[in-house]
């Protein structure tokens, strides 16, 4: 089977599709060497993410391995994970200087 | 390493040959495009800035002017003034002077007598500067005198898993040949800043790093902005980059993994070989100007979503992760890279193509910006006009 989706980082809570998903879809990815499956509970543009965690509001989502934002609302596994439902969060730059 | 380039009275090597036409002010604009259209070999830019600005603005748009003069693609400069603007043309004559010794002529059109007289004059003078430069030849230069410009612009979520990785490759192929490699967009690190801060060399370059975000973000707060209401673009966020810290995360890695040895000002030349970064606006227009203001002579410009854009020095080579926009905007995309996201490909076979590619650039070959003779510029500004 094709996967249909990428996941960069074994961190990751998200995953990038290929194509457009349709709701009810199943969505493949590889998690190491290993194919997994979920089923998409909404519709995915080409190109954007789905969660593949169930997410609580307020949760950080990560992508890369890394910090992208956290969720406004709660956003179960297999769902359209987007602008509309995470958002960026302000910096620390003091903490980060050296 | 060496590519094929034109050598320059101060020892850089162009990979174009371009006479300018340089209106020091939004008011010579037009008569520069007039006189570039009578004279096949120069080219003419747009300027919008130059008069009616702050200290600041005024030195940000001075070191861009002086920067395209002094730009190895560049043969010689004509400038074209007004005379009540904040540097005349006779003052930016001798900047570009400071900076490089290639030629450059100067005209006022309010002291000639208006548009008729100055474009006469003009002509004759890129006319004879155009002869000089038809007969310059290209030559085998060092690797070393070439600055890569590293660009994104229109960016999907194809961008940080393919364009980006494989231009990242790139960069450090040609740091590790003892070329230069330039990556700008100060906002497009941010949500990033404190990985990309690990690359540099010292201590003092890694909290640089931060700092221009850090400033950044406070110049915005100066004036009761934030980039987040910008930043992603509805583009972006289209092609799925929900938040700047995800579209920083993919942005970084077009810069790829040598250490930064330099963080220079807007559209300032650097005086360090090796992996380089420009602190500019992610507004791609305003970047590219700046680093070809900042001395590089090609930019290499990954894009998702696909744009046209293009700079009247230096070639600008779009590359795409997205397959389906190399197909529907072919006119402007040079170069696919999709093969790295379907596994048909990896970075190092995709970038060593690349590679090649650019190098057939410097030595010539068209990229499809620059065949449609596009001449983009913006240039950034600190406040508003006064």
């Amino acid at each position: 089977m094709k996967a249909n989706a990428v996941l960069i980082d074994s961190k990751d809570n998200v995953v990038t599709v290929v194509r457009r998903i349709k709701k009810g879809e199943e969505v493949t990815y590889f998690y190491g060497g290993e194919l997994r499956t979920i089923c998409s509970v909404g519709e995915i543009p080409e190109w954007n993410k789905m969660s593949i965690a169930d997410l609580a509001q307020g949760d950080e989502i990560i992508k890369y391995g890394e910090f992208i934002g956290v969720a406004t609302e709660n956003i179960p596994s297999g769902e359209y994970t987007s602008h509309l439902n995470i958002k960026s969060l302000p910096r620390n730059y003091t903490a980060e200087l050296k | 390493m060496t590519f094929m380039g034109y050598k320059r009275p101060d020892g850089k090597f162009g990979i174009r040959n371009h006479v300018l036409i340089l209106p020091t002010c939004a008011c010579a604009s037009e008569t520069s495009r007039v006189v570039a259209s009578q004279v096949q070999g120069a080219v003419n830019i747009i300027m919008q800035a130059g008069c009616a600005e702050v200290k600041g603005n005024e030195d940000i748009t001075q070191r861009v002017m002086s920067g395209f003069a002094a730009n190895p693609n560049v043969f010689g400069t004509v400038i074209i003034g007004l005379g009540c603007e904040n540097v005349g043309h006779a003052e930016l004559k001798a900047k570009i002077q400071q900076v490089t010794n290639k030629p450059v002529a100067s005209f006022g059109i309010q002291e000639e007598g208006g548009t008729v007289k100055t474009i006469a004059k003009a002509v004759a003078e890129a006319r004879k500067m155009v002869a000089e430069a038809s007969k310059a030849r290209r030559e085998e230069a060092d690797i070393s005198h070439f600055m890569m410009g590293i660009e994104c612009g229109g960016s999907d979520a194809t961008s940080g898993l393919a364009s980006n990785p494989v231009v990242g490759y790139l960069s450090d192929k040609l740091v590790d040949m003892g070329a230069s490699a330039m990556m700008s967009e100060t906002p497009e690190f941010v949500g990033a800043e404190h990985i990309l801060a690990k690359r540099g060399a010292t201590l003092e370059i890694q909290n640089q790093i931060i700092k221009i975000c850090s400033d950044y973000e406070e110049h915005l707060a100066g004036v009761n902005q934030d980039l987040r209401t910008g930043q992603p673009t509805p583009g972006n966020k289209q092609g799925g980059l929900s938040t700047i810290e995800e579209k920083s995360l993919g942005c970084i890695s077009k810069g790829g993994t040598r250490p930064v040895v330099e963080v220079v000002k807007y559209a300032e030349i650097p005086t360090q070989k090796g992996a380089i970064i420009m602190d500019t606006p992610g507004y791609d227009i305003a970047s590219v100007t700046a680093m070809v203001a900042g001395g590089c002579q090609a930019v290499v410009f990954t894009t998702g979503r696909g744009t046209p854009t293009g700079h009247a020095l230096a070639p600008v080579l779009k590359i795409t992760g997205n397959h389906t926009t190399y197909k529907h905007m072919i006119d402007n995309m040079d170069i696919d890279v999709s093969e790295i996201i379907s596994g048909k490909k990896s970075i190092p076979e995709v970038g060593d193509m690349l590679f090649e590619e650019l190098m057939e650039v410097c030595s010539g070959k068209t990229t499809k910006a620059e065949s449609f003779g596009f001449s983009d510029i913006c240039i950034d500004r600190i406040c508003r006009y006064i």
